[in-house]
């Protein structure tokens, strides 16, 4: 990612943000970059709003919230920026009021719509500060959606544009995880690559799900944009698998369908390795 | 014939097995829709349009994964 220079920190953003600018991977110049970050968070429900709580108290200067649901009584025991109040209103206004009071440096803008193929299309057009920010490499999106359909537009639309698409998801006690970057590591391919499918049930509504699940996934889904935005650590090209039953989190490598309908516009990577010199017998693994 | 290892059970299946002779081996077995799952061979994703070109080995590891929609 760019690191894009932006104004100096104020003394109260200092000391605001001190145990993040302490750390060598952050310090002050990283603290400038999540201030001019632009992320996306298409669902506020469980996961949408533990990330959006995260990401604004760490100081991402910019969230776009998307979603047409209201607030229902059932969504309360963890969908943490809501409470008994909010129940009627848009998520999307209920959960930017609250990052707001958390965060006065963080500029929420709020979309109460579906994330729908004429939504996406209009979203360059409808607002340029977002387009300027996608140009620049400051814009990533997470998807928290509850739906199969909706997933696979948003890793549509973010392969198209070439934008990092942070895809999570939990149901019951699972969880999964992964990062698509079609400019950075085309080779682990977009997340049609590994779930082609539009008819999913498995989601919140029809499984159940605990509250302190999606706040295990969505912290890593947090954590895996800030490290992308911050440069941490290399590129992360895995399905990553949480089960909540046995405490633990397990890891495969992702490889791109090169015959993937979605993602065949990407440009090749020195690490287009088929899948029979990468997968070794007896479950050892070369990288 | 050779052993494979799926989703922790050993399964017995042709020595010249690809990928998807085993897999619908399995979904024979255990009413499973190889239309929703995922499939990682020693802990590698294996995009479905490789799976018949992808041989079995002795010992291979295969886990199939459910997508997870909900959030």
């Amino acid at each position: 990612m760019t690191i894009a220079a932006t104004d100096i920190l104020t003394k109260q953003q200092f000391i605001q943000y001190y145990r993040q600018i302490l750390l060598p991977e952050v310090a002050e110049q990283g603290q400038k970059t999540l201030l001019s970050q632009h992320i996306m968070i298409v669902g506020v429900g469980g996961l949408g709003t533990h990330v959006a709580q995260q990401l604004a108290a760490a100081g991402i200067g910019n969230l776009y919230l998307v979603d047409d649901d209201k607030v229902e009584n059932s969504n309360l025991p963890r969908q943490i920026l809501f409470n008994p109040e909010s129940i009627g209103q848009y998520k999307v206004s209920c959960a930017a009021a609250e990052l707001i009071k958390l965060n006065p440096d963080v500029k929420v803008n709020t979309y109460a719509e579906r994330f729908s193929k004429d939504f996406s299309e209009s979203l360059f057009a409808g607002n340029s500060a977002l387009k300027q920010a996608n140009e620049d490499e400051r814009f990533i999106l997470l998807d928290c959606s509850d739906n199969m359909p909706t997933r696979q537009l948003l890793n549509h639309w973010c392969a198209r544009h070439f934008i990092p698409l942070v895809s999570a998801s939990v149901s019951a006690f699972s969880g999964q995880l992964m990062l698509i970057d079609g400019k950075n590591t085309p080779e682990a391919g977009c997340y049609h690559c590994v779930f082609s499918s539009l008819d999913i049930q498995q989601n919140c509504q029809s499984m159940g799900v605990l509250g302190t699940a999606v706040s295990l996934v969505a912290s890593m889904q947090a954590l895996t944009a800030m490290k992308l935005v911050l440069n941490i650590g290399s590129l992360d090209k895995y399905l990553h698998i949480f089960d909540g039953v046995a405490m633990s989190w397990h890891k495969v490598m992702r490889h791109r369908d090169l015959k993937c309908p979605v993602c065949r516009h990407w440009p090749e990577s020195n690490n287009t390795e088929s899948v029979h010199s990468l997968a070794l017998p007896s479950g050892e693994t070369k990288l | 014939m050779i052993n494979v290892v799926v989703n922790s059970q050993v399964h017995r299946v042709l020595e010249n097995s690809n990928l998807l002779m085993t897999l619908q081996l399995i979904a024979e077995s255990q009413s499973l829709d190889l239309s929703n799952i995922a499939v990682a061979l020693n802990q590698h994703v294996v995009p479905k349009s490789q799976w018949a070109e992808t041989f079995c080995q002795q010992g291979d590891q295969i886990d199939l994964f459910n997508a997870v929609a909900g959030g």
